[in-house]
């Protein structure tokens, strides 16, 4: 299990280092994005998808390819709309604060704060008044 | 080419594909940050299932003789005729529910240590890219046009844009990791829909948000 | 097949395979209209709570034989 935690320790380290480099943790570049000005994190995205799905395919070839499927159920638009709600607002896809952090933001600690409260007001939601069949046990 | 020293959008796009399919390769599960996020918050659950799955993992054999009994016990002593025949039939109709997935390894549940691990990780690797930018410095502002937009309600504006995307992530089950990349990578249709509808959240708030400068 | 959506996902057929007693699960759980909702993995899934891959649909929680019954975590 250790090996595992070290591993994930690593890719976490990269995808940090990723998303730095790309401007996901700069609010600047962020707005600049979602107000269409500056295609460059668009294009990023996309390519990254693209990518993705290649790499998926290789997987696939060599046996390794994990199973994805997310089925659409009663909370993938609402989600989706509080989620993008939240992001123009903080600058935060959940990856971004701690990003922030390790640059030196200092109040992104005020955005994982409300993050962590977003995710425990959720599963309280959940468990009792929604009952939500996700389609899936898996995050 | 570079802005300010970040990378070009080509440079950008290998490193997030890569680490899309980077993370299955190397522990078997796709990568979705709210997820963890999740996980860390429903830390003794996780470490359960993660005791579970590692307990299962170390010895299959004993784990099937398990299931054979907890079945038989179930089913009081013996298998029925009926349900032997039914168990045939479904067999036979349908073959892959007696064959062992050939894609997909048992992931490696890390447990909540890990997410924890990948949570650090984000920061650390953060910081590298900042010192390596020359930009690593502690403060206590955001970027100029964050400011410009919320003047004094710049905390409050952090704090529940946090609870959104906190709120929001675990209800649609993903983020722009699990839904907008892995998700929409492998066609999924929850993930396509819900990728639509956070990026379309997203652009509406923030052309909204851009008049208030 | 009516019944239990989340049957492709499932950790439990996908883990216990060689021996396809796993199966008999749906059987008795996952193909029955109302029965799947009955099932402690699925309560546990929709209440947002973990599910553990060792959760039996009966509530029940599978043990290896090696580490015995009453081994407490």
């Amino acid at each position: 299990m250790a090996g595992t935690i070290v591993r994930t320790m690593v890719v976490g380290t990269w995808l940090g280092f990723t998303l730095s480099q790309i401007g996901f943790s700069d609010y600047d570049q962020l707005h600049l994005m979602f107000t269409f000005q500056d295609m460059r994190m668009l294009f990023t995205f996309v390519g990254a998808v693209i990518i993705g799905s290649m790499g998926f395919h290789l997987l696939a070839k060599i046996g390794r390819r994990p199973k994805v499927h997310r089925p659409i159920h009663k909370g993938t638009i609402l989600g989706g709309v509080f989620f993008g709600a939240g992001w123009a607002l903080s600058g935060g896809c959940p990856a971004v604060p701690l990003v922030q952090l390790g640059e030196g933001t200092l109040p992104a600690l005020v955005t994982a704060a409300g993050i962590v409260i977003g995710v425990v007001l959720f599963q309280w939601v959940q468990r009792r008044h929604l009952n939500w069949d996700t389609g899936s046990c898996l995050h | 080419m570079f802005v300010e020293g970040l990378w070009p959008w080509w440079l950008g796009a290998l490193a997030l594909g890569a680490t899309c399919f980077g993370y299955p390769l190397l522990l078997g599960r796709t990568c979705t940050v709210s997820g963890f996020w999740g996980g860390v918050v429903n830390w003794r659950q996780e470490r359960e299932a993660a005791r579970a799955e590692a307990e299962l993992a170390a010895n299959p054999q004993a784990a099937e003789e398990a299931m054979l009994e907890a079945v038989m016990a179930e089913l009081g002593g013996e298998i029925p005729e009926e349900i032997q025949a039914e168990l045939e039939a479904m067999a036979a109709a349908d073959p892959e529910l007696s064959t062992p997935p050939s894609q997909s390894a048992p992931p490696r549940t890390a447990g909540p240590w890990g997410y924890l691990a990948f949570l650090v990780g984000l920061a650390v690797g953060g910081f590298i890219a900042a010192v390596a930018r020359g930009e690593a410095s502690l403060s206590l502002t955001m970027s100029p046009t964050f400011h410009a937009i919320f003047g004094p309600g710049a905390l409050l504006a952090l704090a529940f844009g946090g609870l959104l995307v906190g709120f929001g992530t675990q209800m649609a089950g993903g983020c722009s990791m699990g839904h907008g990349l892995s998700g929409t990578s492998n066609l999924q249709p929850g993930s396509l829909l819900s990728t639509a509808s956070f990026m379309g959240a997203a652009v509406v708030v923030s052309m909204v948000l851009g008049r208030l400068i | 097949m009516v019944g239990c959506t989340r049957q492709s996902d499932c950790p439990l057929f996908e883990r216990f395979v060689v021996s396809g007693s796993a199966n008999i699960w749906r059987l008795l759980y996952c193909d029955k209209e109302e029965k799947f909702k009955t099932c402690a993995r699925y309560e546990a899934g929709i209440n947002g709570r973990t599910v553990p891959v060792n959760l039996l649909p009966n509530g029940q929680l599978l043990r290896s034989m090696r580490l015995g019954a009453d081994d407490v975590c």
